[in-house]
């Protein structure tokens, strides 16, 4: 986004107090992906702090003909949750929650145990996928928005989130009653 | 009762109502200034070690102080008092 440029500018020439503006504009979309891709509260919220102290330090290294700061942002974050889940143990496949049983009692019941069903599918989805699917479908971003993110091609992207959307849905009451 | 579908839009929805802390900001630039502080100080370093006069000056400094210390130790045992 080129409206950035001149707070980058400002930050660049010394005037730290100016780099506040970029955090209160993006700290939004970029506590929401950590959010959603590290479960413990401590650790998101050092990890979102460490996204920006990184975009700091390496400021002069950003290009503003590569991407918006924003992706530039999102990519730093996505490596450094890639980084926290590595050294945490991955959640197996065996683990995960089967399909919704539709005989819960109370609608109550049956949606929290779905929204934790869900919660737990998505931490359990690999990482790649896990990554797309918060990005195009909790934050709304483009396919290529996310291939610049990933680092990968949009059609990448597309394949990535078709898997994710397919695994989640599973979860979801109607297709376990499906026989 | 809400569909299935509805359930799962929710879910996202939920998910996508995140707000960062109301003192994330100040918590982060905190640690930028911090940050700043220290890479300010660096440079200053730098700068004085790029010139060559200047390390000139500070290695016969660090020469100097060195001489003096090995002076002082060799003083203990050629002139004990």
């Amino acid at each position: 986004m080129s409206d950035d440029q001149p707070m980058i500018q400002r930050v660049l020439d010394g005037d730290v107090e100016a780099f506040r503006l970029l955090v209160v504009k993006y700290q939004r979309p970029l506590v929401c992906l950590v959010r959603n891709l590290v479960a413990d509260r401590h650790e998101w919220e050092d990890i979102a702090q460490e996204v920006f102290l990184t975009a700091f330090t390496r400021l002069r290294s950003f290009d503003p003909a590569r991407a918006s700061f924003l992706t530039w942002l999102l990519t730093i974050a996505r490596n450094r949750c890639l980084n926290a889940r590595r050294k945490k143990r991955p959640v197996p496949v065996a683990e995960l929650p089967e399909g919704a049983d539709p005989r819960t009692p109370l609608a109550q019941a049956l949606e929290d145990e779905l929204f934790e069903q869900l919660d737990a599918g998505l931490a359990g989805l690999p990482f790649e996928q896990q990554t797309v699917f918060v990005l195009a479908e909790i934050q709304g971003f483009s396919h290529e928005e996310i291939g610049r993110i990933e680092g990968v091609q949009p059609g990448t992207v597309k394949s990535r989130l078709s898997r994710a959307r397919e695994k989640l849905r599973s979860l979801l009451p109607w297709t376990a009653e499906q026989p | 009762m809400m569909s299935t579908d509805d359930r799962y839009e929710q879910w996202k929805q939920g998910r996508a109502n995140v707000e960062a802390p109301a003192d994330f900001a100040d918590r982060v630039m905190k640690t930028v200034e911090q940050a700043g502080q220290e890479r300010a100080a660096a440079g200053w370093l730098l700068l004085l070690l790029s010139s060559r006069p200047a390390r000139i000056s500070v290695g016969v400094l660090a020469v100097a102080v060195c001489a003096l210390r090995v002076a002082a130790v060799a003083a203990v045992f050629l002139f004990p008092r």
